[in-house]
């Protein structure tokens, strides 16, 4: 498989470090040398230097040959229109990514299809449909549902007093119906197995029916209240996108912004939310604002580092759910481990997104979870699949891998080892990123 | 410095060099030769491999810049160490500086010589000083990236520290397809030179040894006489066109292959290099000429056309003693020494880029102090040179001048006159071979002692990883955790 990536920026690094890991062969075009070249020297790929709107550039670039063509520079209209030169000179699947939402009505809008773009992303759009689904789904912080809402995803934290630490998991009566299937420790991603157990604030991942999985988050202490006030520390794209979306569902939206002008330009945007001019990284003010009444409190300026720490200032001050938008990928696992309840990388968010328009119709990669390490994949068996019939504990499965539930037709099973995987059934895999390939080869 | 990654990449690389001379000793058997001359260095080269591999299998971690310097300096010590075997054991050089000299000036494609006699030599260890060259010319790491693509992201270190140039052209997505359409071309180019050569009568043997001299611009022959044991018209101009394209960049002939015949029309360097073969031929043409040094005109093109287009490309080969030559053009001869190839080829010496981004830099600081205030940019085909390739330029020109002029120093207190410290120091230094005075067309390296031909040797290593891979091994900040 073949990709070129235009832009060489914050999103294309990201994208090319996860596509080199899974064996993708790149090239990667950016005006300024010194980006590329940095980016070559971190992963296995063609550096080209150069603009999108060149033809030596398309030309030796091979574009042509290419399986998937990302354009991720900052200039809307030059992804736009280079993505539609891509596909007209034969590239498979093109994406672009545009910063505003001139050219994105929803995820099922289609316009973009009908000038030759597969897909338009905004990193700003998705991270703020990500805060907004965790801040609508409480008491989780990661929640995603797969086939058709029949299975479900979520993540706890383990509290530190848990009785459920230290008893190997085949002991820990958790029901059959759900399945722990990643486990986060310092930073590092186990996939479990019947002899691994818990320690104090691992964060873990279960899969299951959805009813059941609701079930154990309940039984687990992780009461939902529902969301009421929010905070949100930032006028920036995604703090004016977000707090659209939660007025539009009733949620009272506070937004904070220590720019003037841009304070004024935000409430002239949105409906219902109270628009304060200060500085999130003010203790004061921000108590002043309510942080410690409020229910959520998302930092989303565009500084990562006063996200942060603003952050750790409402956790300080009680708030009962703290979210840190960082664009560096790597500060999602520091700031969890600094205290804020939650990390977004809007980078991640992309990333995760353009994995599930590229693999293969029958595989579809549900979700990259936690600094991409982990993937959850859904495959849908064929008849011909070596797969089929053999019982699961006869498989030789890639290290590190689990599969985590069977859809088949109505009902989802969660498998054990004497079931059987058959025709037509869409199996849930969660996999280390760096065993995709393994995982593809088993079906 | 993760040392243990590096001997454990090194052990792999001396399996591999020792996989190679299987090779010769297929000749030593065609020819009746005795067969230990290859089966001890294979022996020893192997299991010396086979043992730094076991002793650091575990190793891990990636290659970063600094272990690449590591693996490619160390790589190419190791491989002039153990390639010296063959001469050792069948005692064509009995002495460890002789053998260390003459494999060094195999690989690094310099085709300086300590030999008296070649043509009393066995076949199977004139097969290998020739295949050495081929080896170096496109490179051993080159090689051995495409052959293990284990390295990932560290094989791009590896493959920058040993494809000369400023500048790199990566003509695949992926290093190891990088590394393996640069072999497909010069394998290309090796048969078709072959095939050439044995047209003009040369047996398989002599041919692909004498490929092997051009393609890599290395200069070692099968003839005491070197080509113009031959002389032959035909054969000379086959090796005329393959130096100069030996001297060519490679990711040309690839745009070639696609059909891009604009990147490969207006390359900047390619046309400077051409025009300066051309312009040297017609001095030379017309001095050799007018001083009656030649028989006829044509004898005298021919004549000029191959001393010019060798010592330039840095081959080395020779069909006359241009040491008699008229100073004016011994001096030309000595500056296209510096010059050298293009970048990206088998070519030696500074590289034409380089002289060119020099020499307009050197212009625009000369527009500037002419109109206080000017602001210039160096460009190239119409794009900018960037200012870090301008800063590495003049770096390395820096420290080359340095070298230089110490080891021509050295050389000078070894009882040799002037002429014959720079040209030695010079032609080995920039990979050339041949020089002028006691080290020139028809004389060789075998009088200097044991000092110097470590020193020459070191040289040419430096020149041919261009300076820097080699100097950095030298500091010590480099070796520290």
């Amino acid at each position: 498989m073949y990709c070129v990536i235009f832009g060489a920026g914050e999103v294309g690094s990201h994208m090319a470090e996860i596509l080199d890991r899974k064996g993708y062969r790149l090239s990667v075009v950016d005006n300024n040398a010194e980006s590329v070249q940095k980016l070559a020297n971190k992963v296995d790929a063609r550096p080209i230097i150069g603009s999108i709107m060149n033809r030596d550039v398309l030309i030796s670039a091979e574009v042509e040959n290419a399986d998937l063509v990302l354009c991720v520079t900052n200039q809307d209209a030059e992804n736009i229109l280079g993505a539609m030169l891509s596909k007209k000179l034969g590239a498979k699947t093109v994406i672009a990514r545009a910063r505003s939402d001139d050219f994105i009505a929803g995820r099922e809008d289609t316009f973009h299809q009908d000038f030759g773009i597969d897909d338009i992303l905004s990193p700003e759009v998705l991270a703020a449909e990500e805060i907004c689904k965790r801040i609508k789904t409480p008491g989780v912080s990661a929640i995603e549902f797969f086939a058709d809402g029949k299975v479900g995803l979520r993540e706890h934290t383990v509290p530190s007093d848990s009785d459920m630490i230290g008893i190997p998991f085949k002991d820990l009566d958790i029901g059959s119906k759900i399945l722990i299937t990643a486990v986060f420790r310092h930073g590092e991603t186990i996939i479990p197995n019947g002899d691994t157990s818990f320690e104090a604030d691992d964060h873990f991942f279960i899969v299951g029916i959805t009813e059941d999985v609701e079930g154990f988050g309940r039984q687990f202490g992780d009461v939902p209240t529902p969301k009421r006030r929010v905070i949100i520390y930032g006028g920036t794209a995604i703090g004016a996108k977000l707090a659209l979306m939660l007025e539009d569902s009733g949620i009272s939206v506070k937004l904070i912004e220590a720019d003037r002008e841009k304070c004024h330009k935000i409430s002239e945007m949105l409906e219902k939310t109270l628009v304060l001019n200060g500085s999130g990284l003010d203790a004061d003010f921000l108590l002043q604002s309510g942080i410690a009444e409020s229910d959520a409190f998302i930092a989303a300026s565009d500084q990562d580092e006063h996200n942060i720490v603003s952050a750790l200032i409402a956790t300080e001050h009680g708030a009962s759910e703290t979210v840190a938008v960082v664009e560096q990928a790597s500060f999602v696992p520091v700031a969890r481990r600094l205290g804020v309840h939650a990390a977004m990388s809007p980078r991640l968010v992309t990333a995760s997104r353009v994995m599930r328009s590229i693999l293969p119709d029958r595989i579809k990669s549900l979700a990259i979870l936690s600094e991409h390490e982990v993937d959850v994949l859904e495959v849908h068996v064929r008849a011909d699949d070596k797969i089929v019939g053999k019982r699961l504990k006869k498989l030789s499965m890639p290290r590190d891998t689990v599969i985590a539930a069977i859809v088949r037709g109505d009902d989802v099973v969660v498998p054990h080892g004497e079931d059987t995987i058959n025709e037509n059934d869409i199996v849930i895999v969660f996999t280390l990123s760096k065993n995709l390939t393994a995982v593809e080869r088993l079906f | 410095m993760n040392l243990r990654i590096v001997l454990r990449v090194l052990g792999i690389f001396l399996i591999l060099l020792g996989g190679i001379m299987i090779v010769p000793l297929m000749w030593a058997v065609h020819y009746n030769e005795p067969l230990r001359y290859f089966l001890v260095p294979i022996a020893v080269t192997l299991l010396s491999g086979i043992l730094i591999f076991l002793c650091f299998r575990k190793a891990h971690g990636a290659l970063y810049p600094k272990e690449g310097f590591a693996v490619v300096g160390m790589g190419w010590i190791l491989s002039s160490v153990f390639g010296c075997l063959p001469y050792l054991v069948s005692n064509t050089l009995p002495t460890f500086a002789d053998a260390y000299f003459e494999t060094m000036s195999g690989f690094t494609t310099t085709g300086a010589s300590v030999m008296t006699n070649i043509e009393a030599t066995a076949k199977c260890v004139l097969f290998w000083r020739s295949l050495t060259h081929w080896l170096g010319g496109m490179g051993i790491i080159v090689l051995f990236v495409a052959v293990f693509p284990f390295l990932g992201v560290g094989g791009r270190y590896l493959l920058r520290s040993e494809v000369p140039g400023p500048i790199a052209d990566d003509i695949k997505p992926r290093i190891k397809e990088t590394a393996r359409m640069l072999w497909i071309l010069y394998i290309g180019l090796t048969i078709v030179q072959t095939t050439l050569l044995m047209f003009g009568g040369m047996d398989l043997f002599e041919s692909l040894c004498h490929t092997f001299g051009t393609l890599a611009t290395g200069g070692f022959s099968t003839r005491n006489a070197s080509i113009g044991a031959y002389g032959s018209a035909y054969i000379e101009w086959v090796i005329i066109v393959f130096m100069l394209m030996a001297g060519t960049n490679f990711s040309l002939y690839y745009s070639l292959i696609k059909k891009r015949w604009r990147t490969f029309s207006s390359n900047t360097e390619l046309r400077v290099y051409l025009s300066i073969f051309l312009a040297g031929s017609i001095i030379a043409t017309v001095s050799i000429c007018h001083n009656g040094l030649v028989p006829s005109v044509s004898e005298g093109i021919r004549t000029a056309a191959f001393q010019v287009a060798s010592i330039l490309t840095t081959t080395g080969f020779v069909t006359t003693d241009f040491d008699q030559w008229p100073a004016m053009l011994k001096v030309m001869l000595v500056t296209f020494m510096f010059i050298g190839g293009c970048a990206g080829s088998t070519g030696g010496g500074l590289k034409v880029i380089r002289i060119i981004i020099l020499y307009k830099f050197m212009v625009s600081e000369i527009v500037k102090k002419a109109n206080p205030g000017a602001v210039t940019t160096v460009k190239i085909s119409g794009v900018k040179v960037e200012r870090h390739v301008i800063e590495s330029v003049m770096g390395l020109f820096v420290l080359a001048i340095c070298v230089f002029i110490v080891a021509v120093f050295l050389i000078s207190m070894r009882d040799v006159d002037l002429i014959t410290a720079v040209t030695s120091v010079a032609a080995t230094l920039w990979n050339i071979g041949p020089g002028l005075s006691k080290v020139g067309a028809v004389c060789n390296y075998e009088f200097m002692d044991t000092f110097s031909k470590f020193l020459l040797a070191h040289c040419m290593l430096m020149g041919r990883l261009e300076l820097f891979t080699i100097a950095v091994l030298f500091a010590p900040s480099f070796w520290r955790k």
